[in-house]
């Protein structure tokens, strides 16, 4: 069941300054994941397939993200939010990725988004052929997308 | 069991397993050979189309999964060859055997479309499509021209 | 468009509007978007003269290329020899690709475009037949206005009545012209009032690659298709042993599962559900030799020193009239009289193709006819071969050449039509498009050879190079029997190991052959590819040796060859050769004489902590002629990445008897990420004529060692760069 934390947040602030409360809070939120004024773009069908889905078609030719799933290319990312970078069982990092993990690189929102926009130069030295999403909105509906994927409990 | 799939603004059922991916969904069942098998496993980027306004390598894109998207592929860029990404690689007389094109071309109207100030360095670094011709110094020409024809336009 | 029961979609020329003048918009004002096929032009109103050239009413000058268009051009710069002396307007002209048929053998009598020839072989009959044609036009108008045929200019697809002004265009007179008698020896232009060979034209089939519309083999389409995909024997060399399609037989769409001399393949409704099935196909363990690479290598180094069996090659002069070799007691002799003696060792790996469009080909086989459509750049050959495998008599086989994915030689091969056509065997009456998949390609190519090299060499101390001895150790091509003389090593391997184009005292080059059961073949620019290096690197490693320039130590022993100083000094010009560089800048130069045209590279690098940035290859090109400069540049261009490919990441291995590299993830090529800046720049030597396809890829491997060199001091000798331990920057 989606709670309401799973919602994207550039969907949910417009709503709350339409309402004419809760400004604040929307406010909060987007200075604490540092995006800029969100902007919902028309081509997005979010009903059908939600934009994270399908920015994630991208990344699922590599990476799995259902719980248990073997890594492919890439180590399965299922619930890597608030994990330690470089620490999926059975996946052979390269070695930018063990120093990084050896630097104590940890994921969140912040560290994931500024990794996709440019893998080579957070993490240099590692083998993910990408190219980075420019995008921030589009980074940030990636990031959503394995949120609202992951299935540990999350109190 | 029918997937629905609308491909350059044209609805189709697709009556394929829904793990076929869609770029064999796209060449067969829809009948746009456009779009190309280069590898099969995402690398080479021969089979980049447009699904909702993202770029996706349609050889790893399980048809099933895109049901009820909006696909665009080189065949609805125009039709008749004025995207200005399209003449512009005719003013630059970009290909060569050809075959890469397609998806270097849709590759790269997304990524002009994210970031229209982008530089020779972000084009050199998010523009992973292979090309075995060796077209990429034409290709960073043309994609300058079109974005500066864009603009004037 | 007619609707046949089993015609393929062909391309369907509308009658167009003549169009005045030339423009970069061509294709797109004859509706480019249409499918650019391999093209059978159904206008009722054209008429042929010959096989080369049909004129419709309005204008429009259809032309066959004879060659198979893979990419170098040839779709656009053979129809331009007819279309310049036909004096046709370009921008009315359309093109078709060819069938296999010897109405378009060129002279030495094959349709196969490879070894970099198609514009030197077609360039004076495809005049003729331009000129034949113009002429019986200019004699119909002749008629019509009855006037001296001397007295009728034509340009442009218009023929003007000099005395009265009165003008024709050729769609007025084409079904005249038709009727008169053939002209034996047309008067050919001079080369000083070409309007279109020398200058750029826009490529016909440019328009049709940016919208997709451009059928490749992959895209044929026909009625009541069926798809295949196979599998083959993974060990190199070894038969099919047995096979286990208990499940694959079940799967969805799958019709028939046929087994072949070292493969399986399974036929079904569509090219995926084949290929799902064949993945499911376990083969039978096979028995006998398992390469192994370190092995292998292995045998190639102690094969080195084998001189009893060492077979010499010419180290100059033609095939007619060779220069051969020093025997090996004089060469001996001659080294160990120094003063200065020197030995290297160098090694190049087994190559891929790796082109984009996978192996694949079409074939129907109904009514005791066969039809193969493919992405072939070979002719001549197909029919006889697929006449043996299938047992249909040659006249019974069609080939259709659509155009080509890349091939860079490995399309030449007729293995893959050849499995097409007995797979069609299985489904008469249905065509079967077999597609390999990208793992099949790249684990069962025709390898480019890996060899290693032993050079000794005396010099003196001024730089004189008094002996010089290469000696290659490794496999022959597999395909190059019929080039073989006897008593010589194989050409395609060992042909210009040591440059001619340097004077050097007594020469030998020779080679200790090593079996292996891995299938190798021509791959862009063939011997060169691993000779353009180790012949330059000698030179890089005398003048390092003698703390010489590599510029001018090159020139200071070229032979009698302005051309090749001309193109070195115009790159190193170009490039700053000798200017001011920062820290970790290096620079190399080589030099490639080869298909008559003569190319120099100057790279640049830059290296920190083993991280290699190569910044800026700068060419100069001389092929003679040019067709049209726009297309050699970026032919140029082309070679050159592909060599940047081979030099930095190119490494075919194999263990436990297969090939290793699956994908391009495994067989990493050059990418937008790590593609330098290129410049090339052309030199017009009128009198010559040269080949250009191949000419960018031999000269890339030395100069960008030789930069590194430069850069760092580390010498490398081995490719593929990435080796020896570098990162690939940008």
């Amino acid at each position: 069941m989606r709670t309401l934390k799973a919602l994207p947040i550039y969907l949910l602030a417009p709503t709350l300054l339409l309402a004419g409360c809760g400004k604040e809070t929307g406010k909060a939120a987007e200075e604490a994941i540092g995006h800029s004024e969100p902007q919902v773009e028309a081509t997005f069908q979010a009903a059908a397939a939600g934009p994270g889905k399908i920015l994630f078609l991208q990344c699922s030719a590599c990476h799995a993200i259902t719980p248990d799933a073997p890594a492919k290319v890439g180590p399965n990312l299922h619930c890597v939010i608030g994990k330690q970078a470089g620490a999926r069982e059975g996946f052979a990092y390269s070695a930018g990725f063990v120093a990084a993990a050896k630097n104590g690189l940890a994921w969140d929102r912040g560290t994931l988004s500024d990794f996709i926009a440019s893998p080579g130069e957070i993490v240099p030295g590692n083998s993910m052929a990408f190219g980075g999403v420019a995008d921030e909105e589009k980074r940030g509906a990636i990031i959503d997308h394995l949120a609202d994927t992951c299935e540990e409990d999350n109190d | 069991m029918s997937i629905t799939l609308t491909v350059n603004g044209k609805t189709h059922d697709i009556d394929l397993a829904p793990e076929t991916p869609l770029l064999w969904a796209i060449r067969d069942a829809v009948g746009l050979k456009g779009t190309k098998f280069g590898c099969g496993v995402g690398v080479c980027g021969a089979c980049t189309v447009n699904v909702d306004g993202v770029a996706v390598r349609s050889c790893t894109v399980p048809v099933g999964d895109v049901a009820d998207t909006q696909v665009t592929t080189i065949e609805g860029l125009s039709d008749d060859g004025s995207h200005p990404l399209q003449k512009a690689w005719i003013a630059e007389q970009v290909p060569q055997c050809g075959y890469c094109q397609p998806g270097m071309i849709m590759a790269a109207s997304a990524m002009i479309k994210d970031n229209p100030a982008l530089s020779d360095d972000d084009i050199r670094n998010q523009l992973t499509n292979i090309c075995r011709c060796g077209t990429y110094p034409r290709i960073i020409k043309a994609i300058r021209r079109a974005i500066a024809d864009t603009h004037e336009a | 468009m007619t609707e046949q029961a089993s015609a393929p979609q062909f391309f369907v020329r509308r009658r167009s509007v003549l169009i005045g003048g030339g423009g970069i918009a061509i294709g797109l004002l004859l509706g480019g978007c249409e499918r650019l096929g391999f093209g059978t032009s159904e206008s009722a109103a054209a008429t042929e003269l010959g096989a080369y050239i049909q004129i419709a009413e309005d204008g429009i000058v259809t032309i066959t290329t004879p060659g198979a268009e893979m990419g170098q051009g040839v779709s656009s710069s053979l129809p331009k020899i007819v279309a310049e002396e036909l004096s046709a307007n370009w921008a009315n002209v359309e093109v078709k690709l060819s069938d296999v048929n010897p109405a378009f053998n060129n002279p030495t009598g094959g349709q196969r475009s490879a070894n970099s020839d198609a514009v030197r072989s077609y360039y004076e009959p495809l005049r003729k037949v331009g000129a034949t044609a113009r002429e019986m036009l200019v004699g119909a108008a002749a008629l019509r206005w009855d006037v001296d045929p001397g007295s009728i200019t034509v340009a442009e697809g218009v023929l003007t009545n000099v005395q009265s002004g009165a003008t024709l265009t050729f769609g007025d007179v084409a079904a005249d012209a038709a009727k008169l008698p053939i002209p034996k020896n047309p008067k050919l232009k001079e080369p000083k009032g070409f309007v279109l060979i020398g200058k750029f034209s826009p490529r016909k089939d440019i328009p049709g690659k940016v919208c997709g519309a451009t059928v490749f083999g992959i895209d044929v389409v026909l009625p009541n298709m069926l798809y295949a995909a196979i599998k083959h024997v993974p060990v190199a060399g070894a038969k099919l042993a047995g096979f286990d399609a208990e499940t694959a037989k079940g799967m969805p769409g799958v019709q028939e599962i046929v087994p072949l001399v070292d493969a399986v393949a399974v036929i079904a409704d569509s090219y995926w559900q084949a290929q799902q099935a064949v993945d499911r196909i376990k083969l039978a363990e096979v028995k006998g030799e398992r390469v192994d690479s370190d092995k292998l290598m292995a045998r190639f180094q102690s094969a080195l020193v084998n001189d009893a069996d060492a077979l010499s090659f010419p180290v100059g002069g033609s095939m007619k009239d060779p220069i051969l070799s020093a025997d090996q007691s004089v060469i001996d002799d001659a080294i160990s009289r120094g003063p200065i003696k020197l030995e290297f060792e160098y090694s190049v790996p087994y190559l891929a193709h790796a082109a984009l469009e996978p192996l694949c080909a079409t074939a129907l086989i109904e009514a005791g006819r066969c039809e193969i459509w493919a992405p072939t750049q070979a002719g001549e050959k197909i029919p006889p071969e697929v006449s043996a495998a299938i047992g249909l008599p040659e006249s019974a086989i069609t080939v259709h050449r659509t155009f080509i994915g890349g091939a860079f030689g490995r399309k030449n091969e007729r293995d893959f039509m050849i499995q097409a056509a007995l797979l069609a065997q299985a489904r008469p009456g249905r065509p079967v498009m077999l597609i390999w998949s990208r793992e099949q390609d790249t684990k069962h190519d025709y390898y480019r050879p890996a060899t290693v090299v032993r050079s000794r060499l005396a010099i003196s101390p001024d730089g004189t190079i008094l002996a010089a001895h290469g000696r290659a150790a490794g496999q022959s091509l597999s395909t190059s029997a019929p080039y073989r003389r006897e008593g010589f090593a194989d050409p395609s391997v060992v042909g210009g190991l040591l440059s001619p184009d340097y004077e050097m005292g007594e020469r030998r080059i020779d080679m200790v052959e090593v079996e292996a059961p891995i299938r190798t073949s021509f791959w862009r620019s063939v011997s060169l590819s691993s000779n353009g290096y180790f012949a330059e690197a000698i030179m890089d490693d005398i003048a390092g040796h003698l703390g010489r320039d590599p510029l001018e130590f090159r020139l200071a022993q070229l032979r009698d060859n302005p051309r090749g100083a001309a193109v070195m000094r115009l790159a190193a010009q170009k490039a700053g050769w000798g200017k001011a560089k920062g820290a970790n800048v290096g620079r190399g130069i080589s030099f490639t004489n080869g298909w008559n045209s003569q190319c120099a590279q100057v790279i640049q690098v830059s290296v920190k902590d083993k991280e290699l940035v190569v910044e800026r290859i700068v060419c100069a090109f001389d092929c003679g002629v040019q067709i049209d400069p726009g297309n050699i540049v970026s032919q140029i261009e082309g070679g050159i990445v592909f060599g940047l490919s081979a030099a930095l990441f190119g490494n075919i291995t194999f263990r436990d008897g297969a090939v290793v590299e699956e994908t391009y993830a495994e067989y990493p090529v050059v990418t937008m990420a790590n593609s330098p800046d290129i410049e090339v720049h052309l030199i017009l030597s009128e009198d010559e004529i040269g080949g250009v396809g191949e000419a960018g890829v031999p000269g890339v491997a030395s100069a960008l060692t030789s930069a590194i060199y430069d850069a760092t001091g580390d010498r490398i000798r081995a490719l593929p760069i990435v080796k020896a331990g570098y990162e690939v920057r940008r």
